[in-house]
């Protein structure tokens, strides 16, 4: 697929994608999960047939193929993040559990009455936890505030500086697009705090931050037309060393004992077997975006956006808008009259994807004053026609309301 | 609308008027992935009256409140509970039959199980405690003359419709003088060597009573952030109360300027007061934590123009700190009120708004008007109003001590004018004392020097009560002494508390409201019907009841066909839900 096809050519773009192509389906929810490109479907068919197995199975030539294979995708996936040694990869089967995990694992790090900061616009899998860890360590939870001007309120990190212990933050926000700034944050943090990012939403748009002082970096591969079950934990080795595993068993020990002692740094966190197929095919999905190049994906969906904004405009529904940024590529709104969940079956009708509710984020939803909205967010694989399919639902739901 | 089945849609369309006066009222937020939930209920002679509203709600929840409204309201107890119990099976065993019963297809709309079935869990949980418990009006009144208790911000009133339950009560035991003693010392904004040692003793070995009572006293914060200052240690979690009171500041002040914004641009005539103002003095406002916002409004008619647009945006109101009094002000008849509303933010944090009108209260009797300058209170009359509300309670806030000698130090004052209205007001007494405290136990200061001698300050009544503010009694007595003076021109009369009934929708002119109705006219925006054994009292962003409602005379379903006719007669058909406030807590800490 030529790059300088991709915008003119988004028809066959989308054929790349199984699940679209073979369901009479008009797809705007990306950020729930995205449909699995076909190289990614088409590596872990090969792993199956061709190795099949795990690393550190024995000396058997399946399993050496296996570790050709992490290698090989490791540093695939490597490249496309542009993240480099200082990070090792542990895998969970998603960014949520990936969390837990993370929480977890620095409990020892943490003391009374330190705080452990979440944005202000977060999923509950990057709440929960943290909220979590600091009712058990007494630990003190707040959430990065929004001044006045409904800005998020940066200084707040200077103000509390030598209590911060954790920055857990989504680069954006999952509920409706709010950007944090993530460098800002690098700025203004201590030495001392521990910084993760969530890149959930950011990684199939745009490129996430390489800034050094960032501990972890979350990446599902579903959100980047990878394959479901597989997240990536991009943790940076100085910190794996200090931290203890949560999950113990085989593959992670070193010797079992009266006291245990665990595989040196990141091969602590790989108990069980890890689904390599997954990892491969993530890998997949990787290149595949690497070819495509986040200039044209950050076009293509800024002129997605564009049209699909006039159309709430013209339709009369109003837009979630933050005084901060806000990314192109998730665009929620709601209706006055009509309750998101109605709005919705509209467009199910008319076998339109969006997602309704409170996106699992009911703290966010409830700082713009709303107890649910619908969400329409964007990405390879959606075309003019579905963007009419679209506009035609949108407008039954607007005449029935003025009917 | 989307082509739901009509029964349905016709449910949802269904407008639910019924007027309560509550015994009980239940809220839930967020419920089903988007929808708000209110309950209010009352029981008479064992008939249950039930308002269930669903706001801005799906069509399904809409249509399931509605149908438990029809169902339930008017019915016996017993029935009432029985009915609860069959629609509680098919949520629990079969849920099928309650698609049925919407005429829904399950199959289709499994995903919106919760939409229909949430109205019903909470209805159940509403029906189980309305039935156990009826706590949402109580049945003590606090007594507050006894120590001079500021009887506007205590919750002094509220009804319980079975007067045989109602009983009047003295406020509650204080906390003893020992505590005062050992902490108000460590509550300044600044601390002298021996205080930091003692600091340091006593935030090891600080006991739960102990942290109690900085929390109520609100100086647990002001402490906390003099161990970080003073102390290099990591207090234990035992602080934490603190520091979520600290964190409260941050989250939301932002909503308090945003009202700022509001008032500045609908010109009305209303300035925030203490806390919100004087935090700027501070080196880290954070730390000048509030417990409320303070606002004052010069004209009643703003403050309730205020009240109505912040209802509108989802503030509460809390229905037993809603009331006025009759003032006796240099021979002229003056109505003083106050009220508080709040809003709950991420279930953690208590924004409160507190408002006065038509000016700031003097020791229960008399009132104290502020002068401004380019749109805000003079910073002379700001020091004032902290003074008064340092006796305004039963005890001190060493808050007010510490904005007094923040705004002494960081201010330019004009002495001339502010020793006038300090005269004009008889509060040289008050001054006098909190500022010679402040001379002999804060660090030195010129600007504080220069005060003492411009002012003329006079600490004969530091001297003679050399124990305030670390003994309660002395603080009532000197609030005594000066009430007693004030009262022989002003009398204290009872201050009438209102429970709101009814929230229009838009405001209403209250003058028209009052002709329309042949009311008595207790100010220009504020009417009052008379009843037997009742009021009813007229604003224009609701209608109100007066607690000294004799519940042996009158019931409430009299109340509520009077009010509707009322409605009637306004030609009002669509009324707010009343905004109760069902939670009571400054912030959580988890």
């Amino acid at each position: 697929m030529k790059r300088d096809n991709f915008l003119t050519n988004e028809y066959e773009v989308r054929k790349q994608f199984p699940l679209l192509n073979d369901n009479d389906i008009v797809y705007f929810d990306y950020a729930a999960t995205c449909p699995m490109h076909e190289s990614a479907i088409k590596r872990w068919t090969l792993f199956q047939t061709g190795v099949g197995t795990s690393i550190s199975r024995g000396n058997s030539i399946l399993s050496r193929k296996a570790e050709e294979v992490l290698h090989r995708s490791e540093d695939e996936i490597r490249l496309f993040l542009n993240l480099d040694n200082q990070y090792e990869f542990i895998y969970s089967k998603n960014v949520t559990e990936a969390i837990n995990i993370l929480a977890l694992s620095v409990e020892n790090e943490i003391r009374e009455m330190d705080i452990i900061l979440v944005g202000p616009y977060e999923h509950h899998s990057n709440y929960l936890p943290w909220k979590n860890l600091a009712k058990k360590k007494g630990a003190l939870f707040f959430e990065l505030p929004i001044n006045s001007s409904g800005l998020i309120d940066y200084d707040y990190i200077t103000r509390y500086k030598e209590q911060i212990k954790i920055i857990a933050v989504s680069s954006t926000s999952n509920a409706y697009g709010g950007v944090v700034d993530i460098e800002k944050i690098c700025e203004l943090m201590s030495d001392t705090t521990m910084l993760f990012v969530d890149d959930s939403q950011l990684c199939a748009h745009g490129p996430i931050s390489t800034n050094r002082a960032i501990s972890a970096h979350f990446i599902p591969s579903h959100k980047i037309y990878g394959p479901k079950n597989i997240a990536l934990t991009a943790i940076k080795a100085e910190l794996i060393k200090k931290i203890s595993p949560v999950l113990t068993g085989g593959g992670m020990v070193e010797t079992v004992g009266f006291i245990d002692t665990w595989r040196d740094n990141r091969f602590k966190f790989f108990p069980g077997t890890i689904d390599i197929a997954l990892i491969y095919a993530m890998a997949g999905a990787c290149n595949f975006l690497r070819e495509v190049s986040y200039k044209y994906i950050e076009e293509f969906e800024q002129k997605k956006h564009d049209e699909i904004v006039d159309i709430l405009t013209n339709e009369g529904f109003k837009r979630v808008e933050l005084q901060d940024k806000q990314a192109s590529h998730v665009i929620s709104f709601y209706h006055e009259d009509m309750h998101a969940h109605d709005i919705n079956e509209f467009l199910s009708d008319s076998n339109v994807i969006i997602r309704s509710g409170n996106m699992c984020a009911q703290n966010a939803i409830k700082k713009i004053g709303l107890n649910a909205i619908n969400r329409i967010s964007l990405g390879l694989g959606i075309t003019e026609n579905d963007i009419k399919i679209l506009r035609k639902a949108l407008r039954e739901v607007t005449n029935s309301i003025n009917v | 609308m989307y082509n739901y089945p009509r029964k349905v849609t016709l449910l949802a369309k269904k407008r639910n008027q019924h007027i309560i006066i509550p015994d009980l009222v239940m809220k839930k937020e967020s419920v089903a992935c988007g929808d708000f939930i209110s309950i209010s209920g009352q029981i008479d002679d064992e008939i249950l009256y039930v308002n269930c509203i669903s706001e801005g709600a799906c069509i399904f929840s809409k249509a399931c409140c509605n149908y438990l409204n029809d169902a339930l309201y008017g019915k016996r107890v017993e029935e009432a509970r029985e009915i609860i119990n069959k629609l509680n099976f098919m949520v629990k065993g079969n849920i099928d039959a309650l698609y049925e019963m919407f005429e829904l297809d399950s199959q289709k709309y499994a995903h919106r199980e919760d939409c229909l079935t949430s109205p019903i869990k909470l209805m159940n949980d509403f029906i189980n405690a309305i039935l156990t418990s009826s706590n949402y009006l109580e049945n003590e009144r606090i007594n507050t003359k006894e120590n001079l208790e500021c009887d506007a911000c205590v919750g002094a009133c509220k009804i319980q419709w079975d007067v045989n339950k109602s009983k009047k009560i003295n406020n509650q035991e204080g906390y003893p003088d020992e505590y005062l003693r050992k902490w108000l010392p460590l509550a300044k904004t600044t601390l002298s060597n021996d205080e930091i040692e003692s600091l340091k003793i006593n935030c090891e070995s600080v006991s739960e009573d102990e942290l109690q009572f900085l929390s109520d006293r609100t100086i647990n914060s002001i402490v906390l952030d003099n161990i970080y200052k003073n102390i290099n240690i990591s207090p234990s979690r035992k602080w934490k109360p603190a520091a979520y009171l600290i964190q409260k500041n941050e989250i939301t002040r932002p909503y308090a300027e945003r009202i700022k914004g509001y008032i500045r641009d609908n010109n009305l005539n209303m300035y925030f007061v203490k806390g919100f103002v004087t935090s700027k003095y501070y080196d880290n406002p954070s730390m000048r934590i509030h417990s409320d916002y303070d606002i004052i409004s010069c004209s009643g008619e703003d403050a309730f123009i205020l009240a109505h647009a912040l209802i509108k945006d989802g503030y509460k109101i809390r229905p037993h700190l809603f009331s006025y009094k009759l003032l006796k002000i240099e021979g002229k008849r003056v109505v003083s009120g106050h009220f508080h509303l709040q809003k709950i933010i991420d279930d953690m944090y208590m924004l409160e708004v507190d408002i006065s009108y038509p000016a700031f209260p003097l020791n229960r009797v008399d009132l104290f008007y502020p002068e401004q300058v380019d749109q805000e209170i003079r910073v002379e009359d700001q020091l004032i109003i902290t003074v008064l509300h340092l006796f305004k309670h039963s005890h001190v806030f060493m808050k007010d001590i510490n904005d007094i000698y923040q705004i002494i130090r960081k201010c330019n004052i004009d002495y001339q004018y502010l020793k006038r209205r300090i005269c004009e007001k008889h509060i040289n007494e008050y001054v006098n004392l909190v500022v010679s405290f402040i001379k002999h136990n804060y660090k030195s200061d010129v600007k504080i020097d220069e005060f003492v001698e411009r002012m003329d300050i006079d600490d004969t009544i530091y001297k003679d009560n050399n124990d305030w503010p670390y003994v309660e009694e002395s603080h009532i007595k000197i609030k005594k002494n000066d009430y007693e003076k004030r009262i022989i021109n002003s009398p204290d009369e009872e201050r009438i508390f209102l429970m709101p009934l009814v929230m229009f929708k838009e405001y209403v002119e209250t003058r028209k409201l009052g002709e329309l109705l042949s009311a008595e006219m207790i100010t220009e925006y504020l009417y009052r019907i008379n009843k037997k054994g009742y009021a009813l009292y007229l604003t224009g962003f609701g209608i109100f009841l007066d607690y000294t409602v004799d519940t042996r005379i009158v019931n409430r379903k009299e109340i509520i066909s009077e009010i509707e006719e009322i409605l009637k007669k306004l030609n009002i058909t669509e009324t707010m839900s009343i905004p109760y406030a069902t939670d009571s807590f400054y912030v959580r800490s988890i």
